[in-house]
């Protein structure tokens, strides 16, 4: 598959889904956590919120390595076939609140219920500066492209 | 797809978009009654909304806090007024409100109009869902109609349809609302018929207030009444009008006001009563069905507002339900419950509690004592039985200005109004400002504080902490009620005042809330000039709801009090005469023992119950956000009210349910946990004060946080994260 296409199809996955499955590890142990995200239109960034006391915190805050699966499974045997998965590998920096990131913008229309979440004095806005991209389709084809 | 109808070209078959309400007024203007004319906007139009705005999600994420079973009645009012919030706040996709705007200009053009429900299923079946929705009268011009239209859609998510939710079958994919908008009929004299009794097949029953319907179907003005034969229409009986008080338009609603009308005279001529009756068996005859018609007697004479099947209320069963919804009361029950409250019950409260600790426990005989146990907890039944009828149903003022405000200002936090309730001293914080003042006493004064390490309060040769220590003691009484001796509750308080005299460690003060001033002029500046003074009306009455919601429990915690006081005189006289299990035995058993030498009483097994063991952990809980803020902490967990003296500045009190009493511990916590949901409650109310995040609802919070655990309170999401366990 060549590049374009790849991160087509990468692109195309990161906008149908809301959700992701983030992959941190602290102390030698590994911690998973849903998130809300959003993607830059170069692919190279994925945003997300999430208050600044939770478990993923501290782990981002000790080490900053993170994977975020995203995938369309519906939960059907087609899955086997149909399914695709990606995961993204990285680099998580969290943004300064002030002045507010540029992106909530376009996070919020991406997820306009969590107006009052992202908003709260609470949350801290992280973004994950991705280094390659993983993609499963047909069951056990795995292509990986590494970022420039 | 089509959004709106109007009522003439409403058939059967649009019975599913339109509601019940408007598909029968549709049916009788087609039939040449005499109906406001109008258009209903479909319950496609109520899909289209929540579905193409975030709203859908975002009732879902509210709905979602806590299981439905788990909440209690203010919580159910504040996820409501959160609802209601969201409609207000969401703006219309401009071309689906361009499409109802042009159709309720061409319907109403300039003129007032009625905004009201019609939901689905709403008049149907055995329970009358009838008042669980809202109608807004007089609302004039499109844009304010359509900011009603948001209001009424609601109103399917209103605190009382919660409460229906299984009969309703309240989902919120499936849910939907239709709103009638017809020209609003400034009615002169109002009422309900219904073509056949449902008591009495022979006769039809007319009822008739002056003004509009709403103080009759609310219940606010006592209606004159008539029953008509119904084989000969003669009537059979009449009630004179008892009251002249008549509800009129105001603004975006109605008042209630003095009917200047001639007291005792007929509100209906013999015509008119014969008028209102032939509609209502015409209504009948069309439906095939008794009918329970509303109508108004307008500028152009008869009209009908309404009508449904006549159906026999089924009593509701569940008592915890019809309670709740009694606590919804309207503005003049609130005014004259106010004056009762502030005229009789607690001046008649203070009075009781004076009267009775004139006795003293410690120096009557057996035979004295038992008689003033016994009228002792007789007072503290009573009151606790006013406080039920009366003053919890008064809290209700503050969400009734809490709506109101939202409506005139629209602000992001449906909760900001409680800054602007938050005038008057309440009486939990002038008490806890006296803690404070001693405690400031012992901080300024070093060696003070040094003797107190290791020397009672009451060993202490400082005369003005004595002279305060007095005068809380008259004031306050013991703290907290506490069933303890004397030289416990001293313990307690010299704890609890090293703490908060440490010199090294500061303490939380009341906060001041800011732009108050500013708050009530934007509060006023969302009415019209001849409506202001309602509005400032119903902020004092707000007020007097906020203040008195928390000054109540201190007035009936002087009745806990002196009946704990007569219990422990009691028990330690019985642990003198070697009765056993003394600490566990009930009041009458005191009573019956002190009169009765001979008696042995039982002493009480105490059945323990087990809970399941569970190795599920508790990481993060979920809650309301009561109060602003976040803070971490190490947990005080609260599970008998003297452990609250063992709270140290910093700690995150964490207990079931706090009330006024126990708030004096406020100044030195760094956050407030509660298992009892709400955002009006006693912890939060304190919180606000003081400025502490709290999180309320959260279910079975003293079990599932453990002292020590450290905590972070998030009272902007109402969130509490179990960082570490102890």
């Amino acid at each position: 598959m060549r590049n374009q296409e790849f991160l087509d199809r990468v692109g195309q996955l990161l906008d149908s889904q809301r959700v992701g499955v983030l992959a941190t590890h602290y102390r030698n142990r590994p911690h998973q956590s849903l998130i809300a995200y959003i993607h830059s239109e170069s692919l190279q960034d994925i945003f997300f919120v999430t208050p600044g006391y939770t478990r993923k915190v501290e782990a981002m805050t000790a080490d900053p390595c993170v994977a975020l699966l995203v995938d369309n499974r519906q939960n059907v045997e087609s899955d086997f076939d149909a399914c695709i998965a990606i995961t993204a590998k990285g680099m998580v920096e969290e943004l300064a609140p002030d002045p507010r990131p540029s992106f909530l913008s376009r996070y919020l229309k991406k997820h306009p219920y969590l107006e009052e979440f992202v908003f709260s004095p609470s949350c801290r806005y992280f973004r994950i500066r991705v280094q390659s991209y993983t993609l499963v389709s047909s069951f056990q084809r795995v292509e990986e492209l590494v970022l420039e | 797809m089509t959004l709106c109808l109007d009522l003439r070209e409403i058939q059967s078959e649009h019975a599913p978009q339109t509601g019940g309400k408007a598909s029968s007024l549709a049916r009788l203007l087609q039939h040449d009654f005499h109906v406001p004319q109008g258009l209903c906007i479909l319950t496609g139009a109520y899909r289209l909304f929540v579905d193409t705005t975030p709203l859908g999600e975002r009732i879902r994420l509210e709905l979602s806090r806590k299981e439905f079973r788990h909440m209690r009645w203010e919580e159910l009012w504040d996820a409501a007024l959160r609802i209601r919030n969201l409609f207000s706040r969401t703006a219309f996709p401009p071309e689906m409100e361009g499409v109802i705007a042009d159709r309720i200009e061409q319907s109403i053009g300039g003129r007032p109009a009625a905004v009201r429900s019609s939901a689905i299923g709403e008049d149907s079946g055995q329970l009358s869902f009838a008042g669980l929705h809202e109608s807004v009268l007089n609302v004039t011009g499109t844009s304010h109609i359509l900011e009603q239209v948001k209001k009424v859609w609601a109103s399917l998510w209103s605190d009382a349809a919660l409460l229906y939710r299984q009969e309703l079958g309240l989902a919120v994919e499936q849910s939907a609302m239709a709103v009638l908008v017809q020209q609003f009929v400034p009615g002169d004299v109002s009422g309900v018929i219904f073509s056949q009794s449902p008591l009495d097949p022979e006769v039809a029953v007319l009822e008739a207030v002056s003004g509009l319907a709403q103080g009759l179907v609310d219940g606010s003005v006592e209606p004159e009444r008539w029953e008509i034969e119904r084989h000969n229409a003669r009537i059979h009986s009449h009630r004179s009008p008892l009251e002249n008080r008549r509800v009129v338009a105001v603004s975006g609603g109605t008042r209630i006001v003095e009917d200047q009308g001639g007291r005792g005279e007929s509100l209906l001529s013999n015509q008119q009563i014969q008028e209102v009756y032939t509609a209502a068996l015409e209504a009948e005859r069309l439906f095939g069905s008794p009918q329970d018609v509303e109508w108004t007697f307008g500028p152009a004479g008869l009209q009908i507002l309404q009508s449904r099947p006549v159906t026999i209320k089924k009593q509701d069963r569940d008592e915890k339900r019809v309670w709740s919804l009694s606590l919804r009361r309207s503005y003049e029950n609130l005014k004259e419950l106010r004056v009762k409250i502030e005229g009789l019950i607690l001046p008649g409260m203070e009075e009781a509690a004076d009267e009775l600790s004139w006795s003293s426990p410690g120096e009557s005989s057996d035979r004295e004592l038992a008689g003033q146990l016994e009228q002792r907890q007789a007072a503290l039944d009573r009151w606790t039985d006013v406080y039920w009828s009366d003053l919890i149903p008064f809290a209700h003022g503050m969400r009734l200005f809490g709506q109101v405000y939202n409506d005139a200002v629209g602000p992001e936090d449906p909760f900001a109004f409680v800054a602007l309730l938050r005038r008057d001293r309440l009486e939990s914080v002038e008490r806890n400002r006296l803690i404070r003042q001693m405690a400031d006493h012992i901080r300024s004064r070093p060696q003070l504080r040094d003797r107190l390490l290791d020397q009672p309060l009451s060993h202490c040769d400082d005369g003005e902490l004595l002279s305060l220590l007095e005068i809380y003691g008259l004031r306050y009484g013991n703290l907290l009620g506490l069933q303890a001796d004397r030289n416990r509750l001293e313990e307690y308080l010299r704890a609890l005042l090293l703490e908060m005299s440490d010199p090294e460690r500061s303490l939380n003060v009341e906060q001041q809330p800011e732009d108050r001033e500013e708050m009530e002029k934007q509060y006023l500046a969302g009415f019209r000039e001849e409506d202001r003074e309602h509005a400032r009306e119903l902020l004092e009455l707000g007020r007097a709801s906020y203040r008195i919601r928390d000054d109540d429990n201190i007035y009936l915690d002087r009745f806990k009090g002196l009946v704990r006081e007569a219990e422990e005189v009691a028990r330690e006289r019985l642990r003198g005469r070697g009765t056993r299990g003394v600490d566990q035995l009930p009041g009458e058993e005191l009573i019956e023992a002190l009169r009765d030498p001979a008696y042995r009483p039982q002493p009480l097994v105490e059945q323990v119950e087990q809970a399941a063991p569970s190795e599920v952990d508790a990481r993060q809980l979920l809650g309301q956000p009561a109060s602003h803020g976040i803070a971490t902490g190490r947990a005080r967990v609260i599970r008998k009210p003297e452990e609250l003296f063992g709270l140290q500045k910093g700690e995150v009190l964490v207990c079931d349910a706090i009330d006024p009493a126990m708030t004096f511990v406020a100044p030195l916590a760094a956050a407030i946990v509660e298992r009892r949901g709400g955002m009006l409650i006693h912890g939060a109310i304190i919180a606000r004060e003081y400025g502490i995040p709290c999180v309320t609802g959260i279910p079975q919070a003293t079990e599932r946080i453990a002292n020590g655990d450290r905590l972070t309170v998030d009272g902007y999401l109402g969130i509490v994260a179990i960082d570490s366990r102890n």
